[in-house]
């Protein structure tokens, strides 16, 4: 376990974190530090105060800054929310209509092989 | 006369015999397990001595659902009743100290309905459920003990409910702070021990760490708490039930029997 802090810059001022939490990793401390964004800015937003200014400052336990975890991000609303796709989503769509298009494509071309086949074998069989 | 007394001529007689205005549950299992009861009470529990179990901090006692063949009664340290939810997080559902029985459902139910483990170092004192059952059917009170245990961890639950699904993130800390102290002192300002630790505190809490952090932080800039090497002092109790919306009320035990009105 390693420890984090999780110092709170607000526009006016910087909440020191006096006590940090522990972790196994920094992807583990940023995942928290998400949920409790998430969770602050909820309780922000119910008493209609503007979370979007705040950010988190992930220090190691020499206070070194590791990562920022700016609130905003959290709240962006994701490409997956109601009438958008999200990226991975769009980028499969795209995949299986070039499919769609290539298989169209080889399907059309048999055809006309078969046809120029069918043309060949009439001639030669007129001959 | 034990056999024969109703549950209210048994605890009236008792009450005005030791002079006892109620008989709380803890004191009584108590002192039906220590057989300090011998002394002013009809008698110590019957049968071979009770087994004593002690368990390291993260031993868990019993799995959810797990049969259980004895009722398990907290004697030294802090345990908890929890349980896993899909995504392999924990919901603490429960916290036991000193006094408290970790399973009293099972007496009932025959079986757990929630894992428990020791968040320290645990003592505790076991009774078959058989020696329960002949102990009830004896000495009144001792069933009575054990339904107000049920009945106190109902309205446990009933507070953490209202916490989880209505108070903020700092009403339902406080409000578990001014919990823990009163069932753990009685004293408003002793520094009590804190075994819990944050990430503990947030699975009571249903918050992530961080957010506990933050609280904590928030309690003590406030100057309403002091929290350090494990050790919690309340500084403004006032301040602190009113953040949390706390009212003792539900931890304190009514008067089931009351002397009838002359």
């Amino acid at each position: 376990m390693s420890h984090f802090y999780f110092h709170l810059v607000t526009p006016t001022g910087r909440e020191e974190d006096l006590l940090g939490s522990e972790f196994d990793t920094l992807e583990a401390a940023y995942l928290d530090a998400t949920g409790a964004a998430v969770a602050m800015s909820s309780e922000m937003l119910g008493a209609r105060e503007d979370p979007g200014r705040l950010r988190f400052e992930i220090c190691a336990a020499d206070q070194t800054l590791l990562i920022e975890l700016p609130f905003s991000e959290v709240l962006r609303v994701p490409p997956s929310a109601p009438g958008g796709l999200s990226q991975e989503l769009e980028q499969a769509v795209r995949l299986q209509q070039t499919h769609q298009a290539l298989n169209a494509d080889l399907s059309g071309g048999v055809q006309r092989a078969r046809e120029t086949l069918q043309a060949i074998r009439n001639t030669l069989g007129g001959i | 006369m034990e056999h024969s007394a109703t549950p209210h001529s048994y605890v009236r007689a008792e009450r005005r015999r030791t002079g006892a205005r109620t008989i709380r549950d803890r004191d009584t299992l108590y002192a039906l397990l220590d057989g300090s009861l011998s002394r002013s009470g009809p008698g110590r529990l019957a049968g071979a001595p009770l087994h004593v179990r002690v368990l390291a901090a993260g031993v868990r006692l019993h799995d959810k659902g797990a049969p259980s063949a004895s009722l398990s009664l907290l004697r030294e340290g802090l345990a908890k009743a929890h349980l896993a939810v899909a995504d392999g997080a924990q919901q603490t559902v429960a916290l036991f100290v000193p006094g408290d029985a970790l399973d009293p459902e099972a007496f009932v139910l025959g079986h757990t309905t929630a894992a428990i483990t020791a968040v320290t170092p645990i003592r505790i004192v076991e009774i078959p459920h058989s020696r329960v059952r002949e102990e009830i059917e004896r000495r009144p009170d001792f069933g009575i003990a054990l339904g107000r245990q049920l009945a106190r961890q109902n309205a446990l639950l009933k507070e953490w409910m209202a916490s989880l699904g209505r108070r903020s993130a700092i009403s339902r800390t406080a409000h578990l702070i001014c919990e823990i102290s009163a069932r753990t002192s009685g004293s408003d300002v002793e520094a009590i021990p804190f075994p819990l630790t944050q990430i503990e505190l947030a699975d009571v809490l249903g918050l992530s760490v961080v957010h506990v952090n933050r609280v904590l932080q928030q309690l003590r800039a406030q100057g309403l708490i002091d929290l350090s090497r494990s050790r919690l002092s309340i500084l403004n109790l006032p301040r602190l039930a009113q953040i949390g919306d706390f009212d003792r009320g539900y931890l304190e035990n009514g008067d089931p029997f009351p002397e009838p009105r002359r």
